[in-house]
């Protein structure tokens, strides 16, 4: 009876562990800006503006980082719905050339859909949400504490 | 003798239908013109920045390659951009990105590669091409197929 009492015990510890590791942490980023690139490789950042031209703040929620399905959630067409966002790997990171000794601390996820493509760009506090296709933009935004 | 022979020409045969799978279809196109996003959202396609007061001379285009398309190994190469070219032209493999399930429009076969800036995003929708280039030098070149 000991002896049963002892596997289920462990048994109870194991299965918390296990739910432990496996729990996502959600992000919250709010995204109120809009980052415009003209001709000339000038970047600059407008407010994200409604249709009234009122400023506007969009949340962006990110859960699973760090394991190997995340899921983002925002007010966009491509991730109206929680969807899974694929990691790009620096595979080639060596290879290619380095115009100084900046290299790009982000992380990037995409996301395919019907329309192009949505890329994220994870930097410390800051993200950027650049959508590539039929109606390109980039939004930009900072982490919620 | 007779059966050797049949064996010599069935591996021939071998190798050449294994030569004509790996071969690489190599498609080249001319980067001459750059997509730009006005404060407005609205997109246009304009001419290349000019360098030095004068228009960009059409020989110094960036030209880009893209070799193995349809195979799981597809390479590019460009001169003058950055963020695929090391002061001479080199091959670097680009990877796809998968399409998720879905229907409707569909704006072309989307590929992508990092590099120690940032991104770069290779757009091929039939005979145009779109290099988004991503990161710190932010920038969308297009340009058209030229074989």
């Amino acid at each position: 009876m000991n002896k049963f009492l002892i596997i289920l015990l462990l048994f109870i510890i194991c299965q918390f562990q296990l739910t432990t590791f496996s729990w996502a942490k959600i992000r919250t980023y709010s995204l109120n800006k809009i980052e415009v690139t003209d001709g000339a490789g000038n970047v600059k950042l407008l407010p994200l503006l409604t249709d009234e031209s009122k400023p506007m703040t969009m949340n962006l929620n990110i859960a699973g980082l760090g394991t190997n399905r995340v899921s983002a959630q925002c007010g966009i067409f491509s991730l109206a719905l929680e969807t899974q966002i694929f990691p790009m790997e620096k595979h080639n990171s060596d290879l290619l050339p380095r115009l100084d000794d900046a290299t790009d601390k982000a992380k990037w996820f995409y996301v395919r859909h019907d329309q192009g493509v949505t890329l994220i760009e994870l930097k410390g506090d800051d993200v950027k949400v650049h959508n590539l296709g039929l109606v390109p933009y980039t939004y930009v935004g900072k982490r919620q504490k | 003798m007779k059966i050797f022979i049949t064996c010599i020409l069935l591996f021939i045969c071998f190798l050449f239908i294994n030569v004509g799978n790996v071969w690489a279809e190599i498609r080249t196109y001319t980067l001459d013109h750059q997509e730009v996003i006005d404060k407005a959202n609205v997109m246009k396609i304009d001419n290349l920045p000019i360098l030095a007061g004068e228009k960009m001379d059409k020989r110094i285009y960036p030209e880009l390659i893209i070799a193995g398309l349809g195979t799981n190994h597809i390479t590019a190469s460009c001169n003058d951009i950055y963020s695929l070219i090391s002061g001479t032209s080199r091959e670097i493999q680009i990877y796809p990105m998968d399409k998720n399930d879905g229907s409707g429009a569909d704006v072309g076969d989307w590929y992508y590669v990092t590099y120690s800036q940032g991104v770069t995003i290779i757009q091929i929708n039939g005979e145009i091409v779109k290099v988004h280039v991503l990161g710190k030098f932010p920038m969308t070149y297009v340009g058209k197929r030229n074989n």
